[in-house]
């Protein structure tokens, strides 16, 4: 998309370039559904957040060290815990909240017990969610992508097997298969710490992208189902279009609004997962993560208040922010709504 | 005693030393390390006891997130820390009893249903206690000798009652091999015969004859399994029914009990308090209540102290977050005999190795990391007898080592001259523990600063004791702990570093994967040789050659690596007086508790 959407009002209303010609001006469903986003306020508040939070958790790395901040216990950085916690392992109140007042570095404070930076931990927890949870996402929809567009074409014997396994995936217990995987991704990587953390992330990934394809495969079937008998596709399979060209050139654009609405929603659900699951100990355990500070510091909820609600803010807005764009962008490819 | 801590990870013992409280990570100690004396006996007192100032009247509440008094309730099979201290202190009545001191906590060793601590003969090897007159059950049935001898007796099926609180007196006590695991002889498990080891030549008179000798059965002797139990009436004391049909002989009767929830207890009126020297029966009744769900929870209530709440206590630790918001009058600290080592592998680490790692290990750091309160219920040793334990004196296997120090470059430097330098450690950790896994990477660490190559081997909470236990396992630093059953070193020395088979020379050792305490399979022959000489010695030289032994094993080998002691912090609310605590066990004194009105 070189061409940015603009209203033929607007276009008449400038000295075209020889680069854009828009003459025609006729517009893509996708173009006019930007075009009402880029109008929608709260999408574009949203966005803006969204945008801040993924650049500071992909530069979590970089923050850290120009503040002089760390997650780890270890490593470069690291508080001495025997020096910046009291005898009940509070933080000292030079080193900021629960009894000292804004402490610039850790401008959210170190941790009770470990003295590891919140807000780096913040950060990297995030970059560890929005890594899963991307990557899951691109799982999902492409064997999604996949097996809806094969199912829905092919008639037959195809779509009654492609069908049975989705299925059969939808009859799995999601979090029963995250309980029973976690201790046997411990036994596997035991002795290697580095192994085991690696591990746990793409088991992570695994759980939620293997476990959440269905949903969509049926979404898309559903529509091949209708566009195949419409008269565009037919009339490319009566001047022998090859399948392929078919299936990606004919119906794939005509998925694409589908396939933004689900990605858009996909993402905040499996931040929301991936958080849930470590704070149950079923994900991430040896890397930062939100779920596993929330789970610290749930019992600091009177005593040390901002060390729990940091956490849970990040989440909810995090999530909340990509929902909105998610309910936004499922507003502007509807043809049906006006607003 | 031992039960609940050697089934518990390293992990769970750090979540139950998880709170405390005293000032920064020095090795000074807010416990009053010496006045844990559960040294004193006293054969003479007599009943009734009273507290100065104690009123009758009210009812305790006690309120606990642990979900305990959870095990068995049958006095032959009562081995955890609750349980024991609950029967022990208001329901059942044993040959002897500790008795508190109201002002300081504690502990003498006094008579309970005898009439004095037991004669012996020379050599230790016959005890004879004497009931005293007009003894009862809640029922007002007499107590009789061969009451005691057939619950003692049956205790020794550790088939039936598994938690096998009568393991000293197996292979100990003669006809104990009538009832041995495997094929025991049923009219023994029955009760239809008592073994031969026991004798009562009328209902007053209890013989115990032993094959070696046994000079700690006096203080062996309060556990639950030297309790009566009604011994003509087998379908009451089944196995199966007797949990639900215990006849008290203290001062409390149970009214009501479902496991790890509730149990209510009311005043026993067949308990005559001048046959008593140490119990008192202030409070009308005691309930339990052990289903609350969130510790912090339990705190608010005592810490406010409303209602019911100022009648109430808990054996809980405070939740951590809690310790420095609760009031500090109603905030009960206290030792416990406990002691956390680090056991190597005795065959796999050498001695230089395990001195370095002495010098490397970050006490505080990990201890804080952890959760631990230091100098609280996380106070620094050089000890394997934890403080009140009879003869023990502190010394260091490591003179120059103050306990809790680290020195990274001395311990490269010990490395450095063994040429063990780049020594891997391995050890396990529970991923599914954030401050396992925290503690994991603060060891890691400072292993790596002080030389060595480290290799933590990953496990899941569930697994860990199995795991730990197992020597198949390829990890060669283990985290041990042991909490004495009777404070002696009767208790501590032999199941610390005897091997699994004491009667097997070390090099004919096997070692079974589950219940030897000794992690580091130490085994030298001089010392199992030494062990059973120092068993057989007179009581009253027996305090000073425990100590002498463990400071020969220590300073001659250096198997154990200790790290701190243990110790509680409980709350209870504003109307509650008595609530010390006991430090044999580290719970409630419940002997003296009462209600202010």
């Amino acid at each position: 998309m070189t061409n940015p959407a603009t209203e033929i009002a607007e276009v008449e209303a400038h000295p075209v370039t020889a680069a854009e010609e828009p003459v025609i001006a006729g517009k893509s469903p996708t173009q006019i559904a930007f075009e009402r986003l880029r109008h929608d306020k709260v999408a574009v508040v949203c966005a803006i957040v969204i945008a801040v939070l993924v650049l500071a958790s992909a530069f979590a790395p970089l923050i850290s060290r120009l503040m002089g901040i760390t997650p780890f216990v270890d490593g470069p950085n690291a508080l001495d815990t025997v020096y910046v916690t009291d005898s009940y392992n509070m933080p000292l109140p030079e080193f900021g909240p629960p009894f000292g007042g804004l402490n610039w570095p850790h401008v959210l404070g170190i941790a009770p017990r470990t003295a590891t930076d919140n807000f780096a931990t913040l950060l990297y927890g995030m970059r560890n969610s929005l890594f899963i949870s991307i990557v899951a996402t691109v799982i999902t929809t492409t064997i999604g992508l996949v097996v809806g567009l094969a199912s829905g074409f092919s008639r037959g014997w195809l779509d009654r097997v492609l069908s049975f396994v989705s299925d059969l995936f939808f009859a799995f217990p999601f979090i029963l298969f995250a309980i029973a995987l976690a201790p046997m991704i411990v036994v596997k990587f035991r002795s290697d710490e580095d192994a085991l953390a690696r591990a746990q992330f793409v088991s992570l990934i695994v759980i939620l992208s293997i476990l959440s394809w269905m949903g969509l495969a049926r979404l898309i079937r559903g529509q091949v189902f209708s566009l195949r008998e419409r008269e565009f596709v037919l009339a490319a399979q009566v001047i022998g279009a090859s399948t392929p060209r078919i299936l990606f050139k004919e119906i794939m654009p005509n998925l694409v609004a589908t396939l933004v609405v689900v990605i858009s929603m996909s993402i905040p659900g499996f931040i929301a997962a991936e958080v849930g699951l470590s704070f149950l100990g079923l994900g991430l355990t040896d890397s930062p993560s939100m779920g596993q500070m929330i789970q610290a510091a749930n019992p600091y909820y009177d005593t040390y208040p901002l060390y729990l609600w940091a956490p849970v803010a990040t989440v909810v807005i995090l999530v909340l922010a990509l929902n909105l764009v998610g309910d936004s962008i499922r507003d502007a490819f509807d043809p049906k709504t006006r607003r | 005693m031992t039960k609940p801590l050697v089934g518990l990870s390293v992990a769970g013992l750090f979540a139950l030393a998880a709170c405390g409280g005293s000032d920064s990570a020095g090795p000074d100690s807010t416990i009053d390390l010496d006045g844990t004396g559960a040294a004193g006996q006293d054969p003479t007192a007599q009943g009734p006891f009273t507290v100065d100032g104690a009123v009758e009247g009210g009812t305790v509440n006690i309120i606990n997130a642990s979900g305990s008094l959870s095990t068995s309730f049958d006095p032959r099979n009562i081995y955890y820390s609750d349980t024991i201290s609950v029967f022990t202190g208001l329901i059942t009545r044993s040959l002897t009893q500790f008795k508190t001191d109201p002002e300081t906590g504690d502990q003498t060793l006094v008579p309970d249903l005898a009439t004095d601590l037991g004669t012996s003969n020379d050599d230790f090897t016959q005890w004879t206690f004497t009931l005293k007159d007009g003894l009862m059950y809640e029922n007002g049935d007499p107590i009789t000798s061969q009451d005691i001898a057939f619950t003692v007796s049956s205790s020794l099926d550790c088939d039936t009652f598994t938690d096998c609180p009568s393991n000293y007196l197996l292979g100990t006590l003669i006809g104990s091999d009538k009832l041995k695991s495997g094929a025991p002889d049923p009219d023994y498990v029955s009760g239809k015969k008592i073994v031969s080891g026991l004798e009562t030549p009328d209902d007053k008179t209890l013989i115990f004859n032993f094959s070696q000798p046994f000079p700690d059965l006096p203080a062996y002797a309060f556990f639950p399994l030297f309790s009566p139990m009604p011994s003509d009436d087998p379908e009451l004391t089944s196995p199966e029914d007797y949990e639900n049909n215990i006849l008290a002989s203290g001062p409390y009767k149970i009214d009501s009990w479902s496991p790890g929830k509730n149990l209510v207890l009311s005043r026993n009126d067949q308990w005559d308090a001048a046959t008593d020297p140490a119990r008192t029966q202030y409070p009308d009744g005691y309930d339990f209540d052990t289903t609350y769900s969130d510790p912090k929870k339990v705190d608010a209530i005592l810490a406010e102290s409303r209602g019911d709440g100022a009648n109430s206590l808990t054996y809980d630790e405070l939740d951590a977050s809690d310790l420095s918001s609760f009031p500090a009058d109603q905030k009960v600290e206290g030792p416990q005999p406990l002691t956390r080592w680090l056991a190597p592998d005795y065959s796999k680490v050498p001695k230089e190795v395990r001195e370095a790692i002495t010098w490397a290990y970050p006490y505080a750091a990990a201890a804080k990391t952890a959760g631990s309160i230091v100098g609280t219920n996380y106070i620094f040793t050089s000890n394997i007898m934890a403080p009140g334990t009879p003869g023990r004196e502190v010394y260091n296997p490591i003179p120059d080592h103050e306990p809790g120090t680290t020195d990274a470059a001395k311990a490269k430097a010990i490395l450095e001259e063994s040429g063990n330098l780049g020594f891997e450690l391995s050890w396990l950790y529970s991923t599914d523990d954030p401050l396992s896994v925290d503690v994991k990477d603060v060891v890691s660490e400072a292993y790596e600063a002080a030389g060595f190559k480290v290799k933590p081997y990953a496990t899941t909470t569930t697994q860990f004791t199995t795991d730990r236990s197992n020597p198949e396992t390829p990890i060669n630093v283990i985290s041990g702990a042991w909490l004495s059953d009777w404070p002696s070193g009767y208790s501590w020395i032999p199941p610390v570093y005897n091997p699994a088979d004491p009667t097997l020379p070390c090099a004919d050792q096997t070692w079974p994967s589950f219940g030897v305490v000794n992690y580091a399979r130490f085994c030298e022959d001089d010392v199992v040789e030494q062990i059973k000489e120092t068993q057989a010695l007179p009581l009253e030289d027996q305090p000073a050659a425990w100590q002498q032994l463990e400071q020969y094993i220590q300073e001659t080998y250096y198997p154990l690596i200790p790290l701190a002691n243990g110790g509680t912090v409980q709350g209870h609310g504003t109307a509650i007086q008595g609530h010390l605590i006991d430090p044999t066990g580290g719970m409630p004194t419940w002997k003296i508790i009462s209600i202010a009105q």
